[in-house]
């Protein structure tokens, strides 16, 4: 009960619009950037080739920070919206154990917000740009999916619906590792006082950031699907047994009683 | 038996000692002051018992039940917080309304009622409030909240003595009405003095004692005189303390006053002085 109230309170339909409003504007810039970038190299694809070798590919593949800042930017309100449930669970005496789990399925709203919002505007932005200024649909290039699908990435003929797919899949993936990071620092600094929420917001940023960066130069997509796919397991374990300890500890503290 | 009892309450951060083996009964429907210097632990005292930090050993019982993340006890319990821990960019009318949603027997009527006594703006966000209007609008909602146990830490921060003084006539007013318990951890001692019914008083992080005021006001007095002859008349009572000006000395003394000689003066000391005495080291 006390985990939907702390969500009700916390998320609402003005600060979920406003979000969607940031990312889009962000995505927007940066696509925008981004296209500009690679419009050259585009042009000349589509004129010089009927097919495009790997070397092609690296070549036109556009590095993609803005990309990157975009998804680790938003998901820093998701962070925001924890903190301030973290407050807002010191003022009104919540346990821990519902805002382990509101703190949790925030975290997951909104890296599902992201993934939903970001990424189909971005597709969908560039497969505009593209059709204004080359005459054809293509999607761009982008560090993400570099990753994920490097062989399969990019073509005359690129097949969009796959990148859209692993683009949505490694956003998805990114988003839950960086709620989880940001879960379980947020849980341990529960037992602290609420001062520690700003210092866990930063470590959370500065992790999450470092892990997708560290997996972006791995440039191996099956390396990087296992290394994420792992943490992500290993996560989501730890916060179960976090939860279920915690549930376990008030029910010998009620026997206790 | 209701109330919030303490058993060997111990909380150590690394190698602080932030709390030290204290047990306490706190009992339902009485006014406590909880005084103590900085960093004697009051603060401490209050996390602990609102589950916003957890002992390093030792229990916390709220009417019988064990505390430490049981949600139905926390439910008794409201602690104003010298920090705003609400969310900032709230106006103070959702404030109230979001408080609500965990604190069903909120009164909301009361709440907009004392609002306006405080000449407070319902419609400004917490952010914009200053730190007078920040202080008000927390107390409001502490007042408010309908719980059986409200805590208070430096509750008239940057508080006119207008204000102050509508504070305390409020929270007698609220206490009469509801018989909750209110805890006030303050440094204003000789303000809320009127006030407090008990005073628990915590030095470095061990109780020093938890009494009645009356008691421990009517068990001390205040001898003054020549230096000289203080001391011949304290030798062998407890002194708590001592102030020399000149030659002029006034000792601070347990028990009642009995075969006064003449040239010193006796008063009641009052519970400040009484508490410097206590913590002075």
């Amino acid at each position: 009960m006390y985990t939907k109230k702390l969500l009700r309170c916390t998320w609402n339909i003005k600060e979920i619009l406003s979000l969607v409003a940031v990312f889009a504007v962000i995505v927007a810039i940066f696509s925008f950037v981004e296209f500009q970038d690679a419009r050259g190299d585009l042009d000349d694809l589509y004129k010089n080739s009927s097919t495009v070798s790997q070397e092609e590919i690296d070549k036109i593949s556009v590095v993609s920070p803005v990309g990157l800042m975009a998804m680790v930017a938003a998901l820093g309100f998701g962070l925001a919206f924890t903190a301030q449930m973290f407050s807002l669970s010191l003022q009104v005496n919540v346990t821990r154990k519902h805002l382990h789990r509101a703190t949790l399925i925030s975290e997951l709203i909104c890296a599902g917000l992201i993934t939903a919002t970001v990424f189909p505007a971005r597709m969908g932005i560039n497969l505009l740009f593209s059709k204004l200024c080359t005459g054809n649909y293509a999607v761009l290039s982008d560090k993400f999916r570099d990753v994920a699908f490097n062989s399969a990435l990019f073509s005359k003929n690129m097949i969009v619906s796959q990148g859209i797919i692993s683009g949505i899949l490694l956003m998805l993936f990114g988003s839950l590792l960086f709620a989880l990071v940001g879960s379980l620092l947020l849980n341990f600094l529960s037992r602290f006082k609420g001062a520690g929420v700003v210092f866990a917001s930063i470590l959370c940023f500065l992790s999450a950031a470092g892990i997708l960066i560290t997996l972006i130069v791995l440039s191996s997509k099956w390396i990087s699907f296992a290394v994420l796919g792992s943490l992500l397991v290993i996560m989501l374990l730890v916060q179960y047994k976090l939860i279920k300890t915690q549930t376990l500890d008030n029910k010998s503290a009620g026997k206790i009683a | 038996m209701r109330g919030i009892e303490l058993k060997n309450l111990t909380k150590h951060y690394k190698d602080t000692k932030a709390l030290e083996d204290v047990t306490l009964t706190i009992e339902y429907g009485k006014i406590y002051g909880l005084l103590g210097r900085n960093g004697a632990g009051k603060s401490t005292m209050v996390n602990l018992i609102s589950n916003r930090i957890f002992p390093t050993s030792g229990e916390i019982f709220v009417d019988g039940e064990m505390s430490i993340e049981n949600d139905e006890a926390l439910r008794k319990i409201f602690t104003m917080s010298e920090h705003n821990l609400l969310p900032v960019d709230r106006k103070f009318k959702d404030a109230v309304k979001l408080v609500k949603e965990f604190y069903p027997e909120l009164d909301d009527d009361y709440a907009f009622a004392l609002a306006e006594k405080f000449e407070l703006d319902v419609k400004k966000k917490l952010m914009s409030l200053s730190t007078g209007y920040s202080s008000i609008a927390k107390l409001i909602i502490a007042l408010a909240s309908g719980a059986d146990y409200i805590f208070f830490d430096e509750p008239v921060l940057g508080l006119d003595p207008n204000h102050r003084e509508l504070f305390y006539k409020e929270l007698i007013d609220r206490y009469a009405n509801t018989g909750s318990t209110f805890i006030i951890s303050t440094h204003l001692i000789d303000e809320c003095a009127g006030l407090i019914e008990k005073a628990i008083i915590i030095d470095k992080g061990r109780l020093v004692t938890a009494e009645d005021t009356d008691k421990i006001m009517e068990n001390s007095y205040t001898v003054t005189g020549p230096a000289e002859l203080v001391d011949k008349y304290t030798a062998g009572k407890t002194v708590v303390g001592s102030d020399t000006v000149g030659g002029i000395k006034s000792a601070y003394v347990k028990g009642k006053a009995e075969n006064v000689p003449q040239g010193l003066e006796i008063s009641k000391a009052s519970l400040q002085s009484l508490f410097i005495q206590m913590t002075n080291d």
